[in-house]
């Protein structure tokens, strides 16, 4: 733990912070259907021949079930248009390498993944897609799931805003403002940065360069079909071939890497996304791409304080969004400057830390910090290899997962996610202290609680049981690589990672199989669905309220004791219900590490 | 298989129908404001 990293932390958090209120105003006038912007001149006659084209009337409201229901329709539909496109590849233009349709199990995982804003890649992006199923049936996605999140985001602070309401907004409005104001423009500034700092973008076919050095390397044989030959006892026949060239990738990776930190997407170009020189290739550009994760979901509680007029409860759910960062980053960065003390007894110099699968140009701060913001926030970017973090550096990433996502979060769903918790605190507080539930000025009722309670009990219930089935089985125990707690955390981290939206792996999984393909994509899909549909159901029943006059007796929902409690609230409930898994991944190959000799 | 893919999308997503649907329903019978 060094000063470089004590400086760049408080420059981080410090431009977070004056970031927050002008992101915050911009989101007030674009989610108001008749808000203007400094960009209307520009967008809106694009924004009316949208709604004319749709046939949308933006100022026509609708409930909360009619708002629910546009969402689905809205993704199973583009879902299924993404699923075409990846199976008609091989048929359709911008594809200088000739790849193949994808496979339908990877199509639909993709496709799943890519709708609910998770981006798990069963694949390496520069090795099966083309550019145009990069740039319209993945790109479209990053905006429109990042879209729909803060369309609902929306739609539940009106809710909470609202006297005795019965709409929530219009969604088709709010998804179509918030590409159009806000995601494009913030993309196409970023993304002309990240040019400057050399990303590239281009149309060209792949590069191929002669190697420096010609070396050797043991790959599986193939037969002329292609496939990998077996011997008698069934393990692949390796075979040694001679390097001497490499395919470098191209591709319009500027404009890709925008959207996938901006919307928290995380989808890679590159299979080894952040990582790769090209897709993050200066220190600026990383540090950049993590204040662009974290740019609209700090916002939105700026935005949340402007419209339920308590800007004070606003920074109170930011307060307690960046002490729990604060409390992440400093846990796992200290535990991978700590290193891994069997290599120290090997001799290796342990004040290096453990270096072990991170970027030599980034170093153990920022991969700590890195994966530290991208899975408080949905996105599944990774510079570092979270596979190869010590276990409570890993651990980090994980548990954050574990929590909802909703230090800072996904856009809109790290603050709707919050939200249910702000409920849940506000009547866990109001049964020790013997007073009626109450958030700003609305009675938290028996409806409310329960589908609060489902907001955040059906998704771990599914993340534990597929974990449960695939840890028990011979299709999930096969896919692998590594034995004992370190591959219990494989598994734990895969469907954690999905049920979650994140889409960042702990890598070590070999996730192309068909099983994996059917219950990593029904994770997404349950994980992205499952919770928007409660959280809608409490945004109409909080608009249908009536707002009584904040009192003497009503509980404050801003101050240090409200953003602890919150803290609280949110720490006990992912320490509960995730104590047991963690127990049997993480924690377990910590004390194997420190007291044996055994590594996984 | 294409089929098979496109059937489970369908199914899920009218099971989130349904459950929009059974909260709707829930949500009167609970209404006590």
């Amino acid at each position: 733990m060094n000063v470089n990293g004590w400086v760049q932390l408080i420059l981080f958090s410090l431009l977070l912070l004056a970031l927050t209120k002008p992101v915050g105003l911009f989101l007030v006038r674009v989610l108001d259907a008749e808000g203007r912007t400094f960009l209307d001149p520009l967008l809106k006659p694009v924004e009316r021949l949208i709604y004319r084209v749709a046939g949308v009337d933006p100022l026509k409201e609708q409930d909360w079930k009619g708002y629910a229901v546009s969402v689905l329709i809205f993704s199973l539909v583009t879902m299924l248009l993404t699923y075409l496109i990846l199976r008609l590849q091989g048929w359709l233009p911008l594809n200088p390498q000739g790849f193949g349709g994808v496979s339908g199990g990877l199509s639909f995982n993709t496709a799943a993944s890519f709708t609910t804003n998770t981006n798990w890649q069963n694949y390496g992006g520069e090795s099966t897609m083309s550019y145009l199923s990069q740039m319209v049936a993945l790109v479209s996605h990053n905006f429109f799931s990042a879209a729909a999140g803060i369309a609902i985001a929306a739609a539940l602070v009106r809710g909470i805003a609202r006297d005795k309401a019965a709409t929530l907004g219009n969604f088709w409005a709010d998804l179509t403002r918030t590409c159009l104001y806000l995601l494009l423009p913030l993309c196409l500034v970023l993304a002309v940065f990240l040019v400057s700092q050399g990303m590239i973008q281009n149309f060209s076919a792949y590069t191929t360069a002669k190697v420096a050095e010609p070396f050797t390397a043991q790959v599986p044989k193939k037969d002329v079909s292609g496939q990998e030959v077996k011997d008698a006892q069934g393990n692949t026949v390796m075979e040694e071939v001679k390097v001497e060239t490499q395919t470098i990738p191209q591709g319009p990776m500027a404009s890709q890497v925008a959207i996938k930190v901006l919307g928290t997407n995380g989808g890679g170009f590159t299979n080894a996304n952040a990582s790769h020189p090209f897709e993050n290739p200066t220190p600026l550009s990383n540090f950049m791409q993590m204040l662009a994760i974290f740019l609209i979901p700090a916002g939105l509680t700026y935005y949340l304080g402007r419209m339920v007029r308590s800007q004070k409860h606003g920074w109170s759910v930011w307060a307690a969004m960046f002490l729990l960062f604060l409390i992440g980053v400093l846990i796992c960065w200290g535990a991978e400057s700590y290193g891994n003390p069997r290599l120290a007894a090997l001799g290796v110099n342990p004040s290096g830390g453990n270096m072990e699968g991170k970027e030599v140009r980034f170093g153990i701060f920022n991969s700590s910090l890195f994966a530290t913001v991208t899975t408080d926030a949905s996105c599944g970017a990774v510079n570092a290899m979270h596979d190869s973090f010590t276990p409570l550096g890993g651990l980090v990433p994980m548990f954050n997962i574990h929590l909802g996502e909703v230090i800072f979060g996904g856009v809109g769903a790290g603050l709707f996610g919050m939200l249910v918790f702000v409920v849940l605190a506000i009547f866990l507080a109001g049964l020790m202290v013997g007073r009626t539930p109450e958030y700003l000025g609305k009675k938290i009722e028996s409806f409310d609680i329960q589908v609060a309670a489902l907001a955040i009990l059906v998704p771990i219930f599914f993340l534990l049981g597929f974990t449960a089935v695939a840890a028990c089985t011979a299709w999930g125990v096969k896919a692998l690589n590594n034995a004992g707690p370190h591959g219990f955390s494989e598994i734990l981290y895969a469907f954690t990672s999905c049920i979650g939206n994140n889409g960042s792996a702990f890598a070590g999984l070999s996730g192309n199989t068909f099983w994996y393909n059917l219950t990593l994509g029904l994770a997404t899909l349950v994980g992205r669905f499952f919770l928007i549909v409660p959280v809608l159901a409490l945004a109409g029943s909080l608009a249908a309220k009536k707002t009584v006059p904040v009192s003497a007796g009503s509980f404050p929902v801003s101050g240090v004791t409200f953003t602890l409690l919150l803290v609280g609230t949110v720490v006990i409930v992912g320490a509960l219900t995730f104590f047991p898994a963690i127990s049997l991944g993480p924690i377990v190959e910590h004390f194997l590490m420190i007291n044996s000799t055994k590594l996984f | 298989m294409d089929l098979v893919w496109t059937i489970i999308t369908v199914i899920f997503f009218v099971i989130c129908l349904g459950y929009v649907g059974f909260l709707a329903k829930e949500g009167k019978t609970w209404k006590t404001w």
